[in-house]
């Protein structure tokens, strides 16, 4: 699980059956501070509906399969939440 | 299972219902100095861990799942214990 802000709506019109009703989005990874850290993903966004701009944490790999729940969707990165605060710890 | 320190809390307000109930933290691995170093991820916390904690964290698909009770979390990385002791 991985903190990441919202690039932008990722648009592909020719793309598998499984997932022509699905929204992609590009996510740039970031830590708690929100410094980057890691390469950009495409994710699936079937939850929040982010917007540009927004903070959302996202999950890889099978865990994104399992959020997406049934039918089974071929992703292999998820956004499951939108992130409304965060408190870092002193020092 | 890693060392990891604790350091920041995170809120989310709209979910999985995964997530629902269960507090979520930013974590980051210690290195061998003890010294906060590899890139951060999140965890859920499963012991009622606080910031600035030395926990110990899990990555293993599929245990969520046992330790959350529920089919398919897409939930990865748990907080396990509340480290007091360990070698320097």
């Amino acid at each position: 699980m991985n903190l990441g802000v919202v690039q932008g709506v990722v648009v592909a019109e020719t793309r598998v059956v499984e997932l022509t009703e699905r929204r992609l989005v590009l996510i740039q990874p970031v830590d708690e501070s929100g410094a980057e850290q890691g390469r950009e993903v495409v994710a699936l966004d079937p939850i929040v509906s982010a917007a540009e701009g927004s903070l959302v944490w996202f999950v890889n790999g099978s865990d994104a399969t399992d959020a997406l729940g049934e039918p089974f969707q071929p992703a292999d990165a998820a956004v499951v939440g939108l992130v409304s605060s965060i408190r870092e710890a002193p020092g | 299972m890693i060392l990891a320190r604790v350091t920041a809390k995170v809120t989310g307000s709209v979910q999985h219902d995964s997530y629902d109930g269960r507090p979520l933290y930013s974590v980051r691995p210690l290195g061998p100095t003890g010294v906060p170093g590899q890139a951060s991820f999140l965890a859920m916390d499963t012991v009622g861990c606080a910031l600035g904690d030395e926990v110990l964290v899990a990555r293993v698909p599929g245990m969520a799942r046992q330790v959350l009770a529920s089919e398919r979390a897409p939930v990865r990385s748990l907080i396990l214990g509340i480290v007091d002791a360990a070698p320097a």
